[in-house]
């Protein structure tokens, strides 16, 4: 009796996850921890961190195979959750959301402002060329270096499709990146910058009318996507739920949209990423090799978007001269990265108001992510 | 409005009209052909017997089923006309075999064998016994010429080669084939991988940087000359609406402090004075409203699905 209780007891304990434990397993729910604390205490992408963190506490519990527990596993429900990850199908829905909550007006009413967005991407190609020298396959140096595009979505849509392996790594180092965007950009932001140009006054944006913004998502979805049709997913989306936006007669579309559906996916797409994580899969050089690459490819897209506000300056009369200091929000990473233009202009002059103008790079840089992705999966997929 | 219903009409044919010709059966295409099988390809029954392959070249599934195929076009133009027959000849694909649903791009191989009792791959005429070189395949309903192989039947019977496309679908480079690759694909010799020719080509990724930035670069420089005409045309309307209104004269005679204003611009110090009077002017609006104390009911806003009672199961009522 005795014998076949402890036996009993035993195997009970084989099944458990204290039994399948391994240091892996331990790091990574510290990790999600960790994750779960930056967004509680620190507020740093509260909506994507406390989702991925817990994901990862979840994913990284140990368990038997064979169970359908797993999100690797066929038939689990985390499986099923996670199809749309693998399919590609969560970024464009919150793509779709993002559009519906975006006010383009900074954009329109100051067009050279874009351009800012597109030098940012610079960085998504600095990563890819690094990751090649160091051994990635192109498709996998593809997938790294649209961290750089500081775009969540983007990323997991772009490694589903060219790297599914590297995908939980990926979406990790994007939304942890984006996440720290006030922590990473700023010394690159003052390194880059003189007093004098971080204390320019920008021209206040002029008044955008309501044919303008039902126009632009129009325009912009036809010569985009015509120019890289393989972006359509991303950019049909966002210009859709803008023109949602702005059309006036669908607002209760809209709304949905941009409310309880990009909650849902957002929910989903985090949770799902976050136990993709499982330390057996993701505890590899590799992914330290991807944090490594995607710090790089963020930094990279910072200094070249404030480097390229310097540039356009050289041509531009006085009075209509860009501040460097919104440079950085060419990276996407909406509206963070605009925040971080803001609190650093902020503090050279307290009437200096730069978050508006800094609206501008930063919806720029969702659609530029958004073309580069759709680029990088022409030429590579 | 009359040209706006005009207008959605002619959409709507021409979405129909790309629509019939889109992605269908239309996207067939003979691929490859052997005649003379002796130790090649065999049947489902172990049988060396001469076969066609055909690709989908469309990106979504195409069935065939109800097709026909055939050596011999000849009632082409009768089955097209209004009552007309689709000819005995003809070898239709039985409607009843999923496997004649080709998922994109893919092959699928029909023995020429004349053994149509065989299966639903093997047809009703053999190329060896057949008085044309050529094999056909036709629509559903007997009117429409799909793809026609011409293959140099001469050649072809005593040759142990096959006849096909250099490139999947792409009928204008046909010729004898070096390798048998029934169910594949024919490009075997110069298949290489995307990423294999960016690794050989563009080892450090700087081609491929270069190109992206300048299509991102273009992409944003197109949107940015678009806004920039939105800018001149919303500029261009706004003073076209003043002077209808009748205030063009006066913005004229304010010059270049009125310019401000034409083009919607006004400085941070007037936005922030009209900020704070329209601040002061609604807390003023509100200031005594919360201080109200009624026995009243509060009157909720009317809406039927607050209604609790329109909610709740109604209690049956017994007829009389």
């Amino acid at each position: 009796m005795f014998e076949f209780f402890k036996e009993g007891l035993l195997q009970f304990l084989s099944y458990s996850g204290f039994g399948n434990c391994t240091w892996g397993h331990i790091i990574m729910i510290c990790v999600g921890l960790f994750f779960i604390a930056l967004g509680v205490i620190k507020e740093f992408e509260p909506m994507l961190l406390v989702p991925i963190g817990f994901g990862m506490i979840i994913g990284n519990i140990p368990f038997t195979d064979g169970l359908q527990i797993g999100v690797y596993e066929n038939g689990a429900v985390l499986n099923y959750l996670y199809f749309g990850v693998i399919k590609g199908f969560y970024p464009p829905l919150i793509f779709l959301g993002i559009g519906a909550m975006t006010d383009f007006s900074a954009l329109i009413s100051n067009p050279k402002l874009i351009l800012v967005g597109a030098a940012a991407q610079f960085g998504i190609f600095a990563a890819y060329a690094t990751a090649l020298l160091l051994g990635f396959t192109p498709m996998e140096a593809g997938a790294i270096g649209i961290i750089g595009g500081a775009d969540g979505p983007t990323a997991i849509f772009l490694s589903s499709k060219l790297a599914p392996s590297l995908m939980g790594a990926i979406a990790v180092s994007a939304y942890s990146y984006m996440a720290l965007v006030p922590v990473i950009q700023p010394p690159i932001m003052r390194l880059l910058t003189n007093e004098k140009e971080r204390l320019i006054r920008m021209r206040p944006p002029r008044a955008v009318t309501h044919r303008e913004k039902v126009l632009f998502p129009l325009f912009c979805i036809l010569l985009t996507a015509f120019l890289v049709p393989s972006g359509i997913p991303l950019l049909g989306m966002l210009f859709f739920g803008n023109l949602l936006k702005e059309c006036g007669v669908t607002k209760r579309l809209a709304n949905t949209a941009s409310g309880p559906l990009i909650d849902i996916v957002t929910i989903l797409i985090g949770l799902t990423v976050g136990a993709s994580t499982q330390a057996t899969n993701f505890l590899t050089p590799k992914s330290i090799l991807i944090f490594v690459l995607g710090a790089f490819s963020f930094v990279v897209a910072t200094a070249t978007g404030v480097l390229f506000v310097k540039f356009l300056n050289l041509f531009l009369k006085e009075g209509n001269k860009i501040n460097p200091l919104i440079g950085n929000a060419g990276v996407s990473a909406v509206p963070d990265a605009a925040r971080v233009s803001y609190v650093e202009g902020m503090k050279y002059d307290k009437t200096n108001y730069l978050l508006m103008h800094a609206m501008g790079p930063n919806v720029a840089g969702v659609i530029g992510s958004a073309v580069a992705a759709g680029i990088l999966l022409s030429f590579l997929y | 409005m009359k040209y706006l219903n005009k207008l959605m009409v002619l959409m709507m044919t021409l979405l129909l009209t790309s629509a019939a010709f889109g992605q269908s059966v239309r996207d067939l295409r003979f691929n490859e052909i052997l005649i003379k099988n002796t130790d090649n390809f065999d049947d489902e029954y172990g049988r060396h017997v001469p076969w066609v392959e055909i690709f989908n070249t469309a990106y979504n599934n195409v069935n065939m089923a109800g097709c026909y195929l055939t050596d011999d076009t000849t009632g082409l133009a009768a089955a097209g006309k209004k009552g007309g027959e689709v000819p005995e000849h003809w070898y239709r694909i039985p409607k009843t075999d999923v496997h004649t649903n080709m998922p994109q791009r893919s092959y699928l191989v029909f023995y020429l064998d004349a053994e149509p009792l065989y299966g639903t791959f093997h047809v009703s005429f053999d190329p060896r016994t057949s008085k044309t070189s050529y094999i056909a395949l036709i629509s559903a309903d007997g009117k429409d010429l799909i793809d026609l192989m011409v293959y140099p039947k001469a050649a072809l019977v005593d040759s142990v080669l096959s006849y096909g496309l250099y490139k999947d679908g792409i009928s204008e480079e046909a010729g004898f084939m070096e390798q048998f690759t029934p169910n594949s694909s024919n490009e075997v010799k110069a298949v290489i991988s995307k990423q294999e020719r960016l690794k050989r080509d563009d080892p450090y990724g700087i081609g491929l940087a270069l190109i992206s930035m300048s299509v991102v670069f273009t992409a944003l420089i197109l949107i940015y000359v678009m806004l920039k005409l939105f800018g001149y045309f919303s500029k261009r309307m706004a003073q076209k609406n003043a002077l209808k209104s009748g205030i063009a004269t006066a913005a004229s005679s304010a010059n270049a402090s009125a310019e401000g204003v034409q083009d919607g611009r006004m400085t941070g110090e007037e936005a922030a004075a009209i900020a704070a009077a329209l601040h002061l002017h609604f807390n003023s609006m509100h200031d005594e409203e919360s201080e109200v104390i009624t026995i009243n009911m509060p009157s909720a806003h009317y809406s039927p699905w607050a209604q609790k009672g329109l909610t709740m199961k109604r209690t049956p009522s017994i007829r009389k």
